[in-house]
């Protein structure tokens, strides 16, 4: 008996000491566990020399040209991360990092009126077929996202809020002068993008883009219909389909300092978040970071066998919004009443919360809980407590009355009727939306539930086609022109059809200094603004997962990037287990 | 016959066009592309979508005139047109997925990938359809024949989605167990894979079994009762009982007699079922990541993608016709007691 104890004793031992062995083996030296405490250092380890990751992506693109309207999606970004000129990547801390394989330093303001950008290209910072960049490429983005039928006849890019602004560009060597016009004043300068596309492979095409801005638009689409065999980052692309897949080898050229190990990496197309978990426990592929996430899949994820997952708020960010064009809510102290009766605790435990545990409410529209410049202006007003007798108090304030059927009357007497709209697919939003409607009855308003078909999201908010509507907004850090955005009553993303001169001038203000604080305090004003405005209810970062084999290094979530896990591709390599 | 298949053809043209008119006003009614790419755009680039990338976007998607107008130009080409669109003219209209897309293209490549899934599939639905309904009727009333029924029954109860899903599990269970990807869940084969048309078919292999199964079982029920009606039939007709009764051998009587006149009704059926696999095909592809024809009017009806969902509603209306017409033919064809005049 004692032997046998004794057997057992060091064949546990022996075990314990040849999983101790692997362990050690295992170079990993963090996993995704970590993140919520490290997000931008989590699953770090020593790479094997070589090897393939094969990645998914949850929607396919239909353009090469994240320029135009057509690409400029956070699916071909993903797809594209591999070789595109971005200026830089924001890490999960807020730390902006520059492209180590295009600049030699951080962008340097040298004039501060006319604004101008001083860019230090990064010796040997090509475009993977022997051709330097040039200053040439920096105006050839300036013209494709100008906006300016001068510069580009009839194109149609994404955005023109760089494009549009620029006055000039010269280069000298290595150096690239930006300068703005007049009226620009953005405390975001730095983290302008300033490439896109090859300049020398436009005119090899037979474009004369500079001089003709039909040659121009042309360019561009032929940029748009061509899968991309340049690049200026650690990969090249071996192969690729529109809208189906990337496969990338390492480019030798990449001026970048970080060494890749990969020796081949691909991006294929896998639709739905069903199809991404089955593939991923079949073994498919070795990864992804989609865009939504819901509890049934982290069950999957939890019982599957050498797979690990993070969660955490991702880049999108859900809210409650109301039409200040309806007839009752077009009263502030309504909608104040409106926003202090629903209960966001109580929204969040029934919904998020059973994908991402820790989640948190969001207490800010511009600024994510944690980050430097966040200042909680919410909590004190009520907004989101469910507190139904505050906003008894606040309704009685205003003049409101309540029928003898419980019904809430306003001052004139007219029973208020609301609807509240969400599109049909997120069960977290239809949930939100019930929620509400019970919060709301218990405060005297009729609620009418009506889903929207997911394709008619757009259509219904720019038609203003609700009362009080779920949706989420993306996000990333820089906020300069968020507000404007969502807020201005000139703009067209403004769908409640706030209109408040005061909170148009804060706005303004935003725009009009180039330190980073003070742009982030005067944007806090607006958003103290907005919530004495209650106009907008901020509910959560939507929780977004990561999901890996076990045996990938590296590899993690960034809310901040519009490549999400992808961020830090030069980095991703498959754990040395030597 | 060549009259009644010359009258036939005739016929479907304004069955189509009945067709198109209906889907246009359905789909074109029903969405607003521009605002929901402008939304889209918004989302990305976090800033707003300047007005003239809105005009621009609007006058190449035709979006800038009426409905009315906006079908005839997509029928004719008639009109003030960015010379890509006009139907009579080889043109399928633009895509606002974006210029390289090219919804002829699309369609046409997309095409065979479908028919790769659905041939097979429905080939194999037919084959076991008609070995269930033979032995079925043969052994009638047997246990044989109600384990038959009750299979049938069941598969043709089941949901495809449910059943696309539920194999989909069982290959992935059915990996862990043998301990390697032999069936792949996503996809019709491997990613950038290269080759002729044998190397693509061999390479196909792990990606087509469990949809083809799905596909064929779904598929297969209905045939199945079908051939086995039809033998019952067969089985009690006189002339069957008047071959048994010169001493003809069972097996024989069976292959020559009855199975041949059987088999009319399940022929005639074939070419309508593989019409029909074309468009119920739209599922099995969404869940096993097929990039066919279904997926991609799916996906057409979603971002309310109108010209591409004429293209599919004109190209799946075409191959239905076509099986109606080979149906039609094949009734003469294999039945004598039927004459075209």
């Amino acid at each position: 008996m004692k032997r046998h104890h004794m057997a057992a004793v060091a064949a546990f031992a022996c075990t314990t000491l040849a999983l101790a062995g692997c362990g050690q083996g295992n170079a990993s030296s963090s996993s995704l566990d970590d993140c919520v405490t490290d997000a931008a250092g989590c699953n770090a380890g020593e790479r094997a020399d070589g090897g393939e990751i094969t990645w998914a992506i949850d929607a396919g693109w239909s353009s090469w040209n994240q320029n135009t309207a057509d690409g400029n999606n956070a699916y071909v970004s993903i797809a594209l991360a591999g070789m595109w000129p971005y200026t830089g990547q924001w890490d999960q801390d807020n730390n902006f990092i520059v492209n180590e394989g295009l600049f030699a330093s951080e962008p340097k303001l040298v004039s501060e009126s006319p604004v101008t950008v001083e860019y230090t290209l990064k010796e040997g910072a090509n475009w993977g077929d022997g051709t330097d960049i040039t200053v040439d490429d920096f105006i050839y983005h300036w013209y494709a996202r100008s906006g300016n039928n001068d510069l580009c006849a009839e194109c149609t890019p994404a955005t023109t809020t760089y494009g549009s602004q620029v006055a000039g560009i010269e280069g000298d060597g290595n150096t690239v002068t930006v300068t703005y016009v007049d009226s620009y004043h953005s405390a975001e300068w730095k983290y302008e993008e300033v490439l896109s596309e090859p300049a020398h492979i436009a005119e090899e095409q037979g474009f004369d883009w500079k001089n003709d801005p039909a040659a121009m638009a042309a360019a561009e689409l032929y940029f748009s219909e061509t899968t991309p065999t340049w690049t200026t980052g650690p990969y090249k692309v071996a192969s690729a389909a529109m809208g189906e897949y990337v496969i990338y080898e390492p480019n030798p050229d990449w001026a970048g300092d970080t060494e890749v190990t990969l020796d081949k990496l691909t991006f294929q197309v896998i639709e739905g978040l069903d199809n991404i978990v089955t593939a991923l426990r079949n073994g498919e592929i070795d990864g992804a970071s989609p865009f939504s996430v819901n509890a049934e899949a982290i069950t999957q994820l939890e019982s599957a066998d050498g797979l690990s997952y993070s969660v955490a708020g991702g880049p999108s960010w859900e809210h409650i919004d109301l039409n200040t064009n309806n007839e009752f809510l077009s009263d502030v102290k309504l909608r104040t009443a409106v926003f202090q009766a629903i209960d966001l605790e109580s929204i969040i435990s029934r919904t998020y919360a059973f994908v991402q545990s820790d989640i948190e409410r969001k207490n800010n529209h511009l600024f994510r809980n944690g980050s430097e410049y966040f200042t909680d202006y919410l909590t004190s007003t009520g907004q989101g407590a469910g507190d139904i007798e505050m906003a008894r108090d606040t309704l009685v304030d205003a003049g409101y009355e309540w029928s003898a059927d419980g019904a809430l009357l306003t001052p004139d007497g007219e029973e208020v009727k609301l609807n509240f709209r969400y599109i049909e697919s997120r069960e977290s939003r239809k949930i939100t939306g019930e929620l509400t409607q019970a919060t709301l009855a218990d405060l005297g308003i009729d609620v009418e539930l009506k889903p929207i078909p997911d394709e008619d999201l757009g259509t219904v908010l720019a038609e203003s086609d609700f009362d009080m509507i779920n949706f989420g907004w993306s996000s990333d850090p820089l906020f300069v022109g968020s507000a404007s955005q969502y807020w201005s009553s000139a703009s067209g993303s403004n769908f409640g059809n706030l209109n408040d001169p005061e909170l148009d001038a804060l706005i303004e203000e935003i725009n009009g200094t180039l330190d980073m604080d003070d742009a982030a305090a005067r944007a806090n004003e607006a958003v103290k603004r907005v919530i004495e405005d209650a106009y907008v209810l901020p509910i959560v970062d939507s929780p977004v997962a990561v999901m890996v084999s076990d045996n990938l290094v590296n590899v993690r979530d960034n809310w901040a990037s519009q490549q999400r896990a992808a961020y830090n591709i030069a980095e991703w390599g498959v754990a040395d287990t030597e | 016959m060549v009259v009644f298949i010359i009258r036939r053809t005739l016929m479907m043209i304004p069955v189509l066009l009945g067709a198109t008119i209906l889907c246009f006003a359905l789909v074109d009614l029903s969405n607003d592309p521009v605002q929901d790419r402008v939304f889209e755009i918004e989302q990305s680039t976090g800033e707003p979508v300047p007005q003239s990338t809105i005009d621009a976007l609007e006058a190449s998607w035709y979006y800038d005139r009426s409905v009315p107008e906006r079908y005839w130009i997509w029928l004719t080409g008639l009109g003030d047109t960015n010379d890509d669109i006009g139907l009579l003219q080889g043109k399928w209209g633009p895509s606002i997925e974006g210029s390289a897309m090219d919804i002829g293209t699309e369609i046409s490549s997309r095409f065979w990938i479908t028919l790769r899934l659905v041939l097979f599939a429905t080939i194999a639905s037919i084959g076991i359809a008609i070995l269930a309904g033979v032995v079925s009727a043969v052994k009638q009333y047997s246990r044989t024949d109600y384990t038959l029924t009750f299979l049938g029954f069941l598969f043709l109860a089941m949901p495809i989605f449910w059943l696309g899903s539920l194999f989909k599990e069982g290959a992935v269970q059915l990996n862990k167990i043998l301990g390697s990807t032999v069936f792949q869940t996503y996809g019709s084969g491997t990613t950038g894979f290269q080759g002729n048309g044998w190397a693509v078919f061999v390479d196909s292999l792990p990606y087509l079994i469990v949809p083809t199964l799905v596909l064929m079982l779904g598929g297969y029920a209905a045939i199945s009762r079908y051939q086995r009606a039809s033998m019952l039939e067969v089985m009690n007709s006189d002339y069957v009982r008047l071959a048994r009764a010169k001493g003809v051998r069972n097996g024989t009587v069976m292959r020559r007699h009855a199975l041949r006149t059987a088999l009319i009704p399940v022929a005639t059926f074939a070419p309508l079922a593989l019409s029909g696999a074309m468009g119920g095909a739209m599922v099995t592809e969404s869940i096993f990541g097929w990039r066919g024809l279904g997926v991609y009017s799916l996906d057409a009806i979603n971002a309310g993608d109108t010209f591409a969902v004429m293209a599919y509603v004109l190209i799946s209306g075409v191959v239905v016709l076509i099986g109606v017409l080979i149906s039609d033919i094949l009734y003469g064809v294999l039945d004598p007691r039927i004459r075209y005049e």
